[in-house]
């Protein structure tokens, strides 16, 4: 999973980012009396030392712009030819759509519409990734993950999970 | 209580029916999500940390810890069989073990790392059952100063060795502690980072974290191929049985494999991925013919394979007699135990001596199981390697989003649990390990609290905080391993630089 474009400095940008909002959130609470330790303390250091670590990854990435990319220890079939490689760029980000989408549909009907309907729907949406063979194949699928799932979460665990709307 | 009368008080605990039927659980789950390349312990532990909420403490973490060793079994069948690792440790099982089956001989290979797994493990759990207790008595004597150095040491350790940049590894562990700070301030009671969300007053929900950071990346990246890899070879019963002379060639590499294993599965950082990789340098190094590593050599299936199990085992001794876990899997572990209620510590094993000895003694009875899947049961694990990822995929997905809505029946949980997988699959293209992250969001509050107690016990003179020789010499060590790191790493930089400059200078010539 190393397809996807990924700017250089972003990496170390994010750390600094996320330091520096850490830091300005915690300096609101920086309260430091001795031997009376605040809450915003840790928060300010961790901020602080988030910031220098991204700047300090910032400068190693650029400086390590030339470096050859290491292979992968096992199963690693060299370079892709380019339409190969945009191809497996688009199924990747496809992938993480479809991904973060399923669950996020799962977790918005999960209270309206119960257990075995927002688990369809969620599997409907994995399934335009997986391609089942045939629509028989599609729903004995989902009616046998649905009995597992009932089996585990509202018969063995007894879980007080809406099971329908 | 003496160690005998502890693996006694374990060894009936940990066989009534239902310790024996968690633990069968846990190896089988364990052994499968092993053999599906790409899906490590790690990812498996936290799919499987919802249910183990609903069960007892003491069954919850009989069942994860055979997942864990369990994945290490089935984690070199993939390797062996198709080139393709089942987990990062098993990734060295690839160099001789693939070369083994393409001969013919994968029933052999097979067979041989059941055998060495088995073996390392053994061994493991007795070090463990001797050095447990001690170093839980010694720690009952440990200031709060001691522990805060102590667990600054395994983070620095943790996040400097065991990733690939120590600079990024260090900027998890601390990005993880920030996380681990969201909440309520369990000292002053004052909200930290809530942003006036209720949901966060509690922090960020460790089992959402988890399997967003660990399991949605690894169903991407299964998701993102393009073809299915399918076993072609057959494993037959007849052909998994050594001969005498495999036998003679494999004792010394797995004595050897105990050795190295158990003493660096012990360290802070470490684990089982490091233990295997120098174990099989350490073998290809000694041997007379190193020429055949790499070709299908038994001594570099055999000794790696002893090495990590034996690993896997000892890690828990800190974890378990400290309450310090050496890498992420650890962490987790330690997660669950205190979301149980439990604090893990050296009190751990005179307060809880039936969870404590019961864990011991259930990994002899899950690596005999293991043996049992392992052996007789093979052709059924190499059918795993052929279940279509149609099936697999949509399933997994959503048993974890079940599993992270029934932990509170909130559906907050489960789009944390989706943020977290998108950060995830983000950290992976920078090329960051969330290992480091799930250890800092574990270990950091932890530190903090023990920070504060000492710095407040030193009513705020630092230097008398750390004026004790123990807490002097762990900080001194952290600072001279977050030195040696940074130098390595600005090293490697200014090396490439010249290179690139190298390289421009090239072809502008």
């Amino acid at each position: 999973m190393k397809t996807a474009p990924f700017p250089k400095v972003l990496p170390g940008a994010m750390v600094a980012l996320l330091g520096a909002l850490w830091t300005v959130l915690s300096l609101s609470r920086w309260f430091f009396a001795a031997g009376d330790p605040r809450p915003g303390m840790t928060p300010l250091a961790c901020g602080v030392l988030l910031v220098l670590l991204g700047v300090a990854i910032i400068w190693m990435d650029i400086a390590a712009r030339g470096e050859p990319e290491q292979p992968s220890a096992a199963g690693d079939q060299g370079p892709m030819p380019d339409g190969d490689a945009d191809d497996e760029e688009r199924r990747e980000l496809l992938a993480v759509a479809v991904t973060i989408g399923a669950i996020i549909l799962f977790a918005v009907l999960i209270r309206p519409l119960g257990l075995f309907l927002a688990t369809f729907a969620l599997f409907c949406c994995v399934a335009t990734l997986v391609q089942f063979k045939s629509i028989v194949q599609f729903v004995v699928s989902y009616v046998a993950l649905a009995a597992f799932v009932w089996g585990v979460f509202i018969f063995g665990l007894r879980l007080p999970i809406p099971v329908l709307p | 209580m003496t160690v005998w009368d502890g693996v006694f008080l374990g060894l009936s605990a940990a066989t009534t029916v239902s310790a024996l039927l968690y633990c069968l659980t846990g190896v089988t789950l364990g052994t499968f999500v092993g053999v599906l390349p790409g899906i490590g312990s790690l990812a498996a532990i936290s799919m499987l940390m919802p249910i183990s909420f609903h069960l007892e403490p003491q069954n919850a973490l009989i069942m994860l810890a055979g997942v864990y060793y369990g994945a290490l079994y089935g984690g070199s069948t993939a390797s062996i069989l198709l080139n393709l690792p089942g987990s990062p440790s098993s990734a060295v099982a690839c160099l001789d073990g693939y070369p083994m089956a393409q001969q013919g001989r994968a029933g052999l290979a097979l067979s041989l790392t059941t055998i060495a797994s088995f073996v390392g493990a053994s061994a493991g759990i007795v070090l463990m059952i001797a050095f447990s207790p001690l170093i839980a008595s010694v720690g009952l004597g440990m200031t709060a100063a001691d522990y805060f150095a102590l667990l600054l040491l395994g983070l620095v350790a943790a996040s400097t060795i065991a990733s690939g940049s120590p600079v990024r590894g260090i900027a998890m562990v601390v990005t993880g502690i920030t996380l681990g700070l969201v909440g309520t301030d369990v000292q002053t009671g004052q909200h930290r980072f809530t942003f006036g969300s209720l949901y966060l007053a509690d922090g960020i929900n460790l089992v959402a974290l988890s399997i967003g950071l660990f399991g949605i990346p690894e169903i991407i990246s299964n998701l993102s191929l393009r073809t299915e890899r399918r076993v072609t070879q057959t494993v037959t019963l007849r052909s998994m049985i050594p001969s005498g002379d495999d036998l003679r060639r494999s004792w010394m590499p797995m004595l050897r494999g105990i050795g190295l294993g158990s003493f660096v599965g012990a360290l802070p950082g470490a684990g089982t991925n490091i233990a295997a990789f120098m174990t099989y340098a350490f073998e290809k190094n000694l041997s007379r013919t190193p020429e055949r590593f790499g070709k299908g050599a038994i001594e570099g299936v055999v000794a790696p394979e002893t090495s990590n199990n034996a690993a896997a085992q000892t890690a828990f001794v800190p974890t378990m007699s400290l309450g310090i876990p050496g890498d992420a899997t650890m962490a987790l572990l330690l997660g669950v135990l205190i979301m149980h209620g439990i604090q893990p510590g050296p009190r751990l094993v005179s307060e809880q001596p039936v969870m404590f000895w019961s864990l011991i003694m259930s990994f002899w009875v899950g690596n005999i199981l293991l043996v049992v899947l392992n052996l007789p049961l093979i052709g059924l694990w190499v059918q795993v390697l052929n279940i279509p990822r149609r099936y697999l995929m949509p399933s997994i997905i959503a048993l974890m989003s079940i599993g992270v809505f029934s932990i509170n029946g909130n559906p907050l949980d489960v789009l944390t649990m989706a943020v977290a997988g998108l950060a995830g699959y983000v950290l992976r293209l920078g090329k960051f390990e969330p290992a480091p992250l799930i250890l800092g969001f574990i270990l950091g509050p932890l530190m903090e609290q023990y920070f504060r107690r000492a710095y407040s016990i030193a009513r705020g003179d630092l230097l008398s905080m750390v004026s004790s020789p123990s807490v002097a010499a762990m900080l001194g060590l952290s600072a001279v391993i977050i030195v040696l790191m940074l130098w390595r790493a600005r090293k490697r930089a200014g090396t490439a630089a010249v290179r690139t400059r190298s390289d421009v200078e090239d072809v502008a010539s």
